[in-house]
């Protein structure tokens, strides 16, 4: 209907309820932010045909044409986001979510009063034009899953316990319970206030951070659409390194004057090798010397009690072995709400390319309880490729593949076996992998589970996992607790 | 009120200025500044800065504490590799510093630059343009705070010393700073410089010129200010004509610089941004800023006779 033929676009459009002002309009096409938009005429169809049902009580959620997805929203009776995507396989559920998220990135930076009570649709317009690179971003092919998994993306830093260390203390310092460490999106360490955010500024905060240009700091008012969604907190962001940032949610104080490059580098510099070993993760998201088996094309791990994940598609670490890239498509699914966030979570990797042609191997199946059969490259391609590496692999045996909580050891082309491992994110039983890493290697994270390093630690005992809840902190609505003093609006 | 007496001189005091009209309309005829400006001033022809009051004591003249081409020279082009790589500007962490071989190795003078102007004049597009970083395609209003920095050296004319300026600009939305009160608090809280940006292409950001310095600035009488007008290239459609600058400079007595807002040259394979270039275009700038800077440390330190000393025989004369 609206496409013009072409697949793999997104288009998402943004109007006001009540009069059906377009307040924006974004464009994807093939992962990229495009120009094309649709015509006016259509986005006026597209808009009255829901309104038309509203008008007969009848919510109008989605549509299907050949080619072409069509989900429609509507936000606190006021923001009608309608999302239009031509992308292989993409499934309601999954553009349902991309446009909570787009509301929630509508939030963050302009506030949910702003949005719930328009009083002047151009001054609204042009504000939200702020949030076009983190819309854009979430419309296209970032390297991160957050918006699929609503997990946060992390990576397992090699020294772990002493970033967590150094954080802790910086965030001591500056008067803050809410700080963390975040490389291209994907948060490093973060407080334990950090990992109390609630959905969806705990996925949304990073990949902003990922997403805005570089600067040395910024001082940004935010609404956290979870916790505090008309009250602003400020999101300091520190370039300790470029790409590598550290965000500190903090109210009123500490000023940003006062986060001189004296205490910057009383926290940092003695740490400066690990943070620069951070950078090298991004995108791969686990330490480079630890290699794994060539069948291995992309890896997911989730915690989705504490609803963080590993995600990368990007290990082209072998010798000889062609860079997969970042190129990736996933399909997200779910058994319906119905069954919380314990439900299981399937996805669906494919990388695109392939750089030798090899016939497309069979795609990678995660989900829980199950590694489905890994992907093959040809046994030709392997023999012509050298898989007997020189450098230290871990056995595919040992690598683990972990979602709810629990250890699954997965072999090429076989199915995994479940391992019960202990609750906390890759406190893995490692075996005989034991050393492959090298040093800096899965140390980290290959320690117990109570240990705060790259491995985040396991939710208190006592406070009962709560999928789908929301956690304590600006996640939870109770304000009272361990919140910081929100900013005063004029 | 009576803070801004002290530093506003009545026009009969002032010196007219060296480069005044006349050369505006050279440049408009001819599309190029004057030589003898171009020898003296602007050795890249982007930029055409002209100071005012050089004649008094307060303000240094142009290249009279900084060597103005010494980044082109050989020695100068070593010390502007350590802010290079590979041909593209090098964007520093804050754990990070240009490192220098030790026989050459010089010290860094940080100054924070709090820069202000009305919404949409170019704030966020001169501190990236300055700082060798990609102008945001679509405008949109800064949302909080966002500090940026610039390392860039240069030699200073008594010493013969190098000195490596490390510049730390802040700059902020104006709706943010309407709607939140602690950011210019924070944003003026021992600030160095306030740059006060107008485009030529929107008069009322022209005229809102004083309001803005009394009231960004009005309590800091001893810090930098300059004035820099954006969008400089679009002069066709200016707003802003020259008799009303020199009035604005008659009255207000600070340097005044002029900025393109023309795409910065690209590397040859046609994306990234070519960082010597960019450099080239925007020296006079970083000269510009470091020299008052400079000065007015120096002045400070009671090393040079400053403007308290000066001004009130000018108010009398």
């Amino acid at each position: 209907m609206a496409e013009d033929g072409t697949s793999g676009a997104v288009h998402l459009l943004c109007l006001a309820a009540s009069s059906g002002v377009p307040l924006f309009c974004r464009s994807s096409r093939g992962g990229a932010p495009s120009r094309h938009q649709l015509p006016f005429s259509v986005i006026g169809s597209l808009n009255g045909v829901h309104m038309f049902g509203q008008n007969l009580d009848v919510t109008l959620r989605s549509a299907r044409t050949e080619d072409t997805a069509v989900v429609w929203k509507t936000f606190h009776d006021s923001v009608t986001l309608i999302v239009l995507s031509s992308e292989p396989g993409c499934s309601e559920l999954r553009l349902e979510r991309l446009l909570e998220l787009v509301f929630g990135a509508m939030v963050l930076l302009v506030g949910l009063e702003e949005l719930t009570r328009i009083r002047n649709v151009e001054r609204l317009k042009k504000e939200l034009r702020a949030t076009y690179g983190l819309i854009d971003s979430l419309l296209g092919d970032a390297e991160l899953a957050g918006d699929l998994t609503q997990c946060v993306d992390c990576i397992a830093p090699g020294d772990g316990p002493l970033l967590q260390e150094a954080l802790a203390g910086f965030a001591e310092e500056v008067g803050s319970v809410f700080a963390s460490l975040v490389v291209g999106g994907r948060v490093v360490v973060g407080t334990e206030g950090w990992w109390r955010l609630g959905s969806p500024e705990a996925v949304l905060l990073p990949w902003l951070v990922g997403t805005l240009p570089a600067q040395a700091a910024r001082d940004y008012p935010v609404y956290l659409p979870h916790g505090s969604p008309t009250v602003p907190h400020r999101l300091l962001t520190l370039m300790l390194l470029p790409r590598l940032e550290l965000c500190v949610l903090c109210g009123p104080q500490p000023p940003l004057s006062q986060l001189e490059p004296q205490v910057l580098e009383r926290w940092w510099q003695p740490v400066l090798e690990p943070l620069r070993a951070c950078l090298a993760l991004a995108p791969r998201a686990i330490p480079a010397g630890f290699s794994l088996h060539p069948d291995i094309l992309g890896l997911l791990f989730l915690h989705l009690e504490q609803k963080r994940a590993f995600f990368t598609v990007d290990l082209g670490g072998e010798e000889g072995a062609p860079e997969w890239g970042a190129q990736h498509s996933m399909e997200g699914g779910s058994r319906g709400a119905g069954e919380g966030a314990a439900s299981k979570v399937s996805l669906l990797l494919h990388p695109r390319s392939f750089p030798q042609d090899p016939p497309a191997p069979p795609p990678l199946l995660l989900c829980a309880g199950h590694c489905h059969p890994l992907p093959s490259r040809s046994a030709g391609l392997e023999a012509s490729q050298g898989v007997q590496s020189r450098e230290p692999q871990v056995p595919s045996t040992c690598f683990p593949f972990l979602l709810r909580g629990g250890v699954i050891r997965g072999k090429g082309r076989r199915a995994g076996v479940p391992h019960g491992g202990s609750p906390g994110l890759l406190c893995g039983v490692w075996g005989s992998c034991q050393g492959a890493g090298g040093p800096g290697g899965p140390r980290g994270w290959a320690q117990a589970g109570g240990d705060p390093g790259g491995a985040p630690p396991p939710p208190a005992a006592g406070e009962p996992p709560e999928p789908n809840a929301c956690p304590a902190g600006p996640g939870h609505s109770d304000p009272a607790r361990s919140h910081p003093l929100p900013l005063g609006p004029q | 009120m009576s803070q801004r007496k002290k530093w506003q001189i009545t026009p009969a005091s002032l010196p007219r200025s060296q480069m005044g009209s006349q050369g505006i309309r050279h440049y408009e005829q001819h599309k190029v500044f004057p030589p003898i400006y171009q020898v003296r001033y602007f050795s890249l022809q982007l930029l055409g800065v002209d100071c005012l009051g050089r004649a008094m004591a307060q303000l240094p003249a142009p290249g009279s504490v900084i060597v103005p081409d010494w980044h082109e020279s050989a020695e100068g082009k070593e010390y502007l590799s350590s802010i290079l790589r590979k041909n593209r500007r090098r964007v520093f962490g804050l754990l990070e510093r240009p490192v220098l071989p030790p026989q050459v190795a010089a010290d860094t003078a940080g100054y924070k630059i709090f820069v202000s102007g009305k919404s949409g004049v170019g704030k966020t597009a001169l501190v990236a343009k300055l700082a060798g970083l990609e102008v945001p395609v679509i405008h949109h209003e800064t949302v909080g705070i966002q500090t940026t920095i610039v390392y860039w050296p240069a030699k200073l004319q008594a010493s013969d010393r190098v000195i490596i300026f490390r510049f730390e600009f802040w700059d902020c939305g104006e709706a943010a700073l309407k709607k939140f009160d602690h950011i210019l608090p924070a944003c003026k809280e021992k600030t160095d410089a306030f740059l006060f940006l107008f485009s030529f292409t929107d008069r009322s950001s022209f005229d809102d010129l004083p309001a803005q310095l009394s009231r960004v600035a009005g309590d800091a009488p001893n810090t930098v200010k300059m004035v820099i007008g954006s969008k400089f290239d679009q002069y066709m459609h200016t707003d802003v004509p020259e008799r009303d600058l020199t009035a604005f400079r008659q009255a207000w007595e600070l340097p005044l610089l002029r900025v393109k807002s023309v795409p910065g040259r690209r590397l040859a394979d046609g994306r990234t941004l070519d960082g010597r270039a960019g450099l080239a275009d925007v020296a006079h700038i970083l000269n510009g800023l470091g020299e008052h800077l400079w000065h007015q440390d120096q002045v400070a330190a009671g090393l040079i006779p400053g403007p308290q000393e000066n001004a009130p025989e000018e108010e009398q004369g």
